[in-house]
């Protein structure tokens, strides 16, 4: 599940939109899951979220999280089922018996809650996977206005994630290689053995971060004015899109006061 | 024309007992490849910070003395206008790559320096070009080997288009082969593109075979300066000091060996001194 998001570099009209744009669609999907409570739109609102994963030609990609958000969706369809008692009974849990009715409308609110929570979450994941992590940082800096020193302590925190995992490792294997064992079941005794490996770690990391701070101090940073190789530009398919989600938007909130989409 | 000249200049870091680096002169033509070797401890990081202007904006101390670029004091500029004179490579691969492409990592000290994006363009296709590395501009800095790393971030220094390239024991964290890409990588730009490279470095084989000048550093002095052969000669001094020297050399020197001639520097070189010693 963990590989499921992360950017997965593809040609494909969902990856070629800006990131704003994409940003924008995931923030629409999060207003319309919570607008409605009809099963019948928030079933055809994750129609839409798997429409445009297969569009990013990410869907395949996405499988095993799909798979794995399927099985919280029927857990949430099974506890909305047993403990909403309102409407026509269908049948009994236990049989024979009045105990645990199972109604037409838990059923249903269940897959309404289903579905709002797999789109939700897909929505996230689709963005994740069609998006690389820089545009969207740099989306933050440009149209949000967030310092770049805040965009670059983000961007510069993934690109250490597997520097500092390959550290992890080579310290336990010296330290295995000294005879130290990491075991037991007592979590405090736990916690305790990894101290030959936790305090090495954190003084290689403060090293690593003087030397890059240094690396960067060379090569002018904070030295004036910034500019952008790679600035994402809005295209033509971004305005369009985002217009017509924004038109979408409208149409919903809309709908949603006149009491449609509401069960 | 001297690039990089240095006149007694004398540092020491803020608490310490005895200087750093003690009545250093020197001057660098352009064009030059120069080693800086010596034993641990002699100074030579502490002389790279000098240049690169680490030393005294991002460590403090006391310095005296000057050290002129193009003939301009470098200690009233920012390490921001420093980073366009002089290219700076360190050692450890890992901590130097910022970003996580590597075309991107070639444009950050461009985008921190404010160049529009067209001058960019045209200067990372360049810099990939002159470090050999064309294929890798796509890639992701985290797959890279050292010696990869390494010549990107020898392009990224290249990209400022400095007067001088400083690197400070570039090789140290790479196995053979990655030391030897970078060296190939460093005689090229030198003698194709004229560019001034300065390297310090332990690996006394490598220099013996690069550079065109080896300088040797010692408790924070400047003890010898000349061609490699001049330098290689003094065997016993080096060895007192502490100096690697470099396994061909040593055994000419053992054979007698004393002058440009007689004091081969690499094995190619070796191979013919031997085969003259055992004709005549």
């Amino acid at each position: 599940m963990a590989a499921a998001v992360e950017y997965i570099q593809k040609d494909s009209p969902v990856h070629r939109l800006n990131a704003a744009t994409k940003i924008f669609w995931a923030l629409f999907t999060l207003a319309c899951g919570l607008l409605f409570n009809d099963y019948r739109y928030l079933l055809g609102l994750l129609a839409s979220v798997l429409l445009v994963a297969a569009a990013g030609r990410v869907l395949k990609n996405l499988l095993p999280a799909i798979t794995g958000l399927s099985v919280f969706a029927l857990i949430l369809l099974l506890i909305q089922a047993l403990f909403y008692d309102q409407g026509q009974v269908i049948f009994h849990l236990i049989p024979q018996t009045s105990y645990l009715p199972v109604t037409n409308y838990g059923i249903l609110s269940g897959v309404a809650m289903a579905a709002r929570m797999l789109s939700l979450v897909l929505s996230f994941l689709v963005l994740l996977a069609t998006t690389r992590i820089q545009d969207m940082v740099l989306t933050m800096v440009e149209k949000f206005k967030m310092p770049y020193d805040y965009a670059f302590m983000f961007m510069t925190t993934l690109r250490f994630i597997p520097t500092f995992l390959g550290e992890v490792r080579q310290i336990t294997d010296a330290q295995k290689a000294r005879g130290h064992a990491v075991e037991g079941f007592n979590p405090f005794k736990k916690i305790r053995s990894y101290a030959p490996v936790t305090v090495p770690l954190v003084l290689i990391s403060l090293n690593k971060a003087e030397n890059m701070a240094m690396a960067m101090e060379t090569r002018g940073y904070g030295g004036g004015r910034r500019t952008y190789f790679k600035e994402p530009k809005m295209r033509g398919a971004d305005y369009l899109l985002t217009a017509v989600l924004l038109l979408l938007l409208v149409l919903g909130v809309t709908a949603r006061v006149k009491g449609l989409g509401v069960m | 024309m001297a690039i990089l000249e240095i006149k007694n200049f004398t540092f020491r870091y803020p608490q310490a007992a005895r200087p750093a680096l003690k009545d250093i002169s020197l001057s660098v033509a352009k064009g030059e490849f120069v080693g800086i070797t010596g034993p641990t401890g002699a100074g030579k990081t502490t002389l790279a910070c000098c240049l690169n202007g680490i030393i005294p904006h991002f460590q403090g101390g006391e310095a005296t003395g000057r050290i002129e670029l193009d003939g301009l004091s470098i200690f009233n500029k920012s390490t921001a206008q420093i980073s366009r004179l002089v290219g700076s490579v360190f050692q450890d691969p890992e901590a130097q790559i910022i970003s996580s492409e590597v075309e991107q990592e070639l444009a950050f000290g461009l985008e921190n320096l404010g160049f529009a994006p067209v001058e960019m363009e045209k200067r990372i296709s360049e810099v990939l070009e002159l470090a050999g590395i064309p294929d890798l501009r796509h890639r992701s800095t985290i797959g890279l080997s050292g010696g990869q790393k390494q010549r990107v971030a020898i392009a990224c220094a290249l990209a400022m288009r400095p007067e001088i390239l400083l690197l400070d024991e570039p090789t140290s964290e790479l196995d053979p082969v990655g030391t030897e890409e970078v060296f190939q990588v460093l005689s090229r730009l030198n003698h194709e593109h004229g560019i001034t490279v300065l390297v310090v470095e332990q690996k006394t084989e490598q220099l013996a075979a690069h550079a065109g000048r080896i300088l040797v550093l010692d408790d924070g002095a400047l003890v010898m300066d000349g061609e490699p052969w001049q330098v290689f000669a003094r065997q016993r001094e080096l060895q007192a000091i502490g100096v690697k020297i470099p396994q061909v050399t040593k055994l000419a020197g053992m054979l007698g060996g004393s002058d440009k001639y007689s004091l081969p520097l690499t094995v190619e070189q070796a191979r013919i001194y031997i085969e003259r010693l055992v004709r005549s």
